[in-house]
């Protein structure tokens, strides 16, 4: 194939019960470059959180020059932002997929809101702590 | 200066290898570029997303490590690290073997068939939720 697809709906054998259910037991298939797209923007929310999981580990695992309380504070809504983005990374997916198998516009993300407040006060925490040490 | 034609610089590397690994590198390099599915590589950057998503876990896993060994218990390191460490190695496997099904769904059925499930996925969103929360228990144990 040099071509990319023209979508086409030919008699291709489509593989059954595939995980989860709720998102492949109805709908047609989309072009399977939009299912790649998706599953990349899925792993990209996967990295921020692992990087949000690390920042939250990271701030109290080196005895940084932090008032101890704010420092606590921070870390743990990072490990809790870090969370957010795993449960958006998932569900966010499945939404999308979902979707595109009924040809419906897309979801915005949900848990944008929530993750960038949770962050933004995860940041003035630090910002605390620097300026109370 | 006697011999074959001299090249001058490092384009003249060819000259320094023995006939029939000459002949080989040229034949390689006259021969068409694999045919690709997508000219905008999406199996090859999907590909690539999980390699990099499979370094950062493996990356945090080893962060998880520590505090585990730093927090003194055994039993903790011993459970949540292996069961850790085995989502980190079954997702860098499946994610390789995942681009290797993809392709073969892709090239058989010219992008019409459905391509695979999504249980790796939800494995890997595990993964990550288990390394965040096992985190979260550790700086709470260790400060409160």
């Amino acid at each position: 194939m040099s071509t990319a697809p023209e979508g086409g709906d030919d008699a291709a054998p489509t593989p059954v019960r595939r995980y989860p259910r709720s998102v492949y037991e109805g709908g047609h298939e989309p072009d399977p470059r939009f299912s790649l797209a998706n599953e990349r923007t899925f792993l990209a929310w996967i990295r921020s959180g692992l990087a949000l999981t690390a920042g939250g580990v990271a701030l109290e695992a080196f005895s940084l020059d932090i008032q101890p309380g704010f420092r606590l504070a921070a870390s743990v809504l990072l490990l809790l932002a870090g969370l957010i983005a795993y449960l958006e990374a998932w569900t966010g997916w499945k939404q999308t997929e979902r979707a595109m198998r009924h040809a419906q516009p897309l979801p915005h993300s949900r848990m944008s809101l929530p993750l960038a407040v949770v962050g933004a006060v995860a940041t003035l925490m630090v910002l605390l702590g620097i300026v109370t040490q | 200066m006697t011999g074959p034609v001299h090249v001058s610089g490092w384009r003249g590397w060819l000259e320094w290898l023995r006939p029939e690994a000459r002949e080989l590198v040229q034949e390689r390099r006259s021969r068409p570029p694999p045919a690709l599915w997508d000219v905008g590589l999406q199996p090859e950057r999907s590909a690539l997303a999980w390699q990099r998503t499979s370094l950062s876990l493996a990356g945090v896993t080893v962060l998880t490590f520590r505090g585990l060994a730093t927090s003194g218990q055994l039993l903790l390191l011993v459970v949540v690290g292996g069961i850790a460490l085995a989502l980190t190695s079954l997702v860098a496997a499946r994610a390789r073997r995942r681009r290797r099904v993809i392709q073969q769904v892709l090239e058989r059925h010219s992008g019409a068939a459905g391509l695979i499930g999504a249980r790796l996925l939800f494995v890997t969103a595990f993964a990550g939720g288990l390394l965040a929360v096992t985190n979260l228990a550790l700086v709470l144990y260790a400060r409160l």
